[in-house]
């Protein structure tokens, strides 16, 4: 089943345009991997899907549906809660874990400590960070090492039970080690979450990724079944790309 | 002339120049010390003016109480407004020309002299809005003195939060209003709370924009909003443009340098605090 529908989407900053023209269906609780050179527009695609573009001075034409309906005709707040996003640099508030991840439920309207420690509990779990913080929910979230507070950032993502979630380059700035652990972390999601994620990192893409798509200059060259594409890539571009020829 | 010349004759500018702001701080501090220290004692801290004319004899409580006062309703009224507009510039404007009319507004609030603000609040305060001579009316007038000190101050540590950190908050579908009560403010705190208590000094010290509008000669301790002051500043100004005493005069000065030294130490101390939460 599709749970986004993207269709002859155009986005621009100002004069400058972003995606040209891109048409492309999601499918749920699978990950598709959006990969291509710096500046193609991968960014601006995730960001149009939560409509977080609006918030970058940026704006699209065309259309976007989720679960078969406009994204345009939910309240902006509604689709951000049910399409979170995780972006490139991890971006802790500098309060406690605690308060972190119970920022956005105490919005949403819950109150009950109980239910509030449960969810810190159980997306701490998720992202694998209880064990790792000792338990010890009242560390400032800014002392967490760079990978701890990336899946802190995926974890805080998962308070508000999204259900399709966009990773904008989540590893770029780990080591190994902490991009093993969200990988890992990822697979496991597939199966509550739908999970779209742009990277740089081709492996990465080969590794994790049901489907992977492939942009350039803000067009969609090539969408396939990840073993398809990186095995029998139909395009020349893609066939490039995949070998290393564009950046 | 060589580069290496005109180094030394730069440096050697900017040394002697902050030697000289130093001597010249240090110098007044030591100079209202020496003459002000004979006559403070918890008795002229802690009872009312006496004598004939008053204030040559006893002490300065009721304009101790009486400065406080004005300071914490300057710094009321200003902060509520300074805070609200700065959030206004930085979060909701989205005209560029309204926001340089906003800061050229606050510019010139900055630029106007004080005792043209106490005409301007003994006539709209004391006369129209018949608050009369008090501590309400004068508390307003400084707040508007002190309005754009506080307000750049905010727009600026407002401005300095993170973007990344507050898209996070969009992200989570988590309103605008929410993300400023619950994220940004709170991040801000420190700084804020610096601002206004470095413009509630400024207030504090400040003796034209009150003469027209709260402080008189003598008075008890305010129990209301609408009764008129004693304030430091122009106990100050009474002592000495009167010829009433010197002594006490140099007293009151070093009672008024003396708060203002705490409560600017209490700002600078919040404001490293904040940088060393950051």
């Amino acid at each position: 089943m599709d749970i986004l529908k993207i269709n002859n989407l155009f986005a621009s900053y100002g004069d400058k345009e972003v995606l040209k023209d891109l048409s492309m269906n999601i499918k749920k609780n699978k990950i598709t991997a959006i990969i291509g050179p710096s500046g193609c527009g991968k960014s601006t695609l995730l960001t149009a899907l939560n409509l977080m573009i609006e918030e970058n001075g940026g704006n699209f034409a065309g259309e976007i549906l989720f679960k078969d309906k406009d994204i345009l005709s939910y309240e902006k707040n509604d689709i951000r809660r049910m399409i979170g996003i995780v972006f490139q640099k991890p971006t802790p508030f500098p309060f406690s874990i605690y308060k972190n991840l119970t920022y956005a439920p105490i919005y949403y309207g819950t109150k009950d400590k109980k239910e509030l420690n449960n969810i810190v509990k159980a997306t701490l779990k998720e992202a694998g960070l209880f064990h790792e913080i000792n338990e010890d929910l009242n560390m400032l979230a800014t002392k967490l090492s760079g990978g701890q507070q990336q899946r802190l950032c995926i974890a805080r993502a998962l308070t508000v039970k999204p259900e399709v979630l966009l990773l904008d380059e989540p590893c770029s700035a780990l080591d190994i080690k902490n991009t093993q652990n969200i990988e890992e972390m990822l697979l496991k999601f597939s199966q509550d979450y739908t999970i779209i994620i742009v990277t740089h990192n081709l492996a990465q893409a080969k590794r994790i990724s049901d489907y992977t798509a492939f942009i350039l200059d803000g067009e969609l060259i090539e969408y396939e079944e990840t073993e398809e594409m990186f095995t029998n890539p139909k395009d020349r571009r893609t066939k490039e790309y995949i070998e290393g020829i564009y950046g | 002339m060589s580069e290496k010349t005109k180094d030394f004759i730069f440096k050697t500018w900017i040394i002697i120049s902050t030697v000289i702001v130093f001597t010249v701080v240090i110098y007044i501090f030591g100079y209202i010390f020496k003459n002000g220290i004979g006559s403070i004692n918890l008795e002229f801290i802690f009872s009312d003016p006496k004598g004939m004319p008053i204030g040559s004899e006893g002490g300065v409580f009721p304009a101790i109480v009486g400065s406080l006062f004005l300071m914490l309703i300057a710094c009321i009224f200003a902060s509520i407004l300074a805070i609200s507009t700065s959030i206004y510039t930085v979060f909701y404007c989205r005209s560029k020309r309204i926001e340089s009319i906003i800061h050229l507004i606050v510019q010139s609030m900055a630029g106007i002299p004080s005792i043209v603000l106490g005409l301007f609040g003994y006539t709209l305060l004391v006369l129209h809005l018949r608050l009369g001579r008090s501590l309400l009316s004068g508390g307003i007038t400084l707040g508007i003195m002190i309005f754009p000190y506080i307000e750049v101050r905010v727009e600026k540590t407002l401005r300095e939060v993170d973007k990344a950190i507050i898209g996070s908050s969009y992200a989570l579908g988590v309103s605008k209003a929410h993300t400023i009560s619950k994220l940004i403010l709170p991040l801000c705190k420190a700084d804020i709370i610096s601002a206004i208590t470095m413009a509630g000094g400024f207030a504090m010290g400040a003796s034209a924009p009150i003469i027209l509008t709260a402080a008189v000669i003598f008075a008890p301790i305010p129990k209301s909003l609408f009764a008129p002051v004693m304030a430091l500043p122009f106990h100050l100004y009474i002592l000495t443009g009167e010829g009433i005493s010197l002594e006490k005069a140099y007293g009151t000065a070093l009672v008024l340098i003396m708060i203002l030294l705490i409560i600017n130490i209490t700002s600078v101390v919040l404001n490293m605090k904040r940088r060393d939460d950051r």
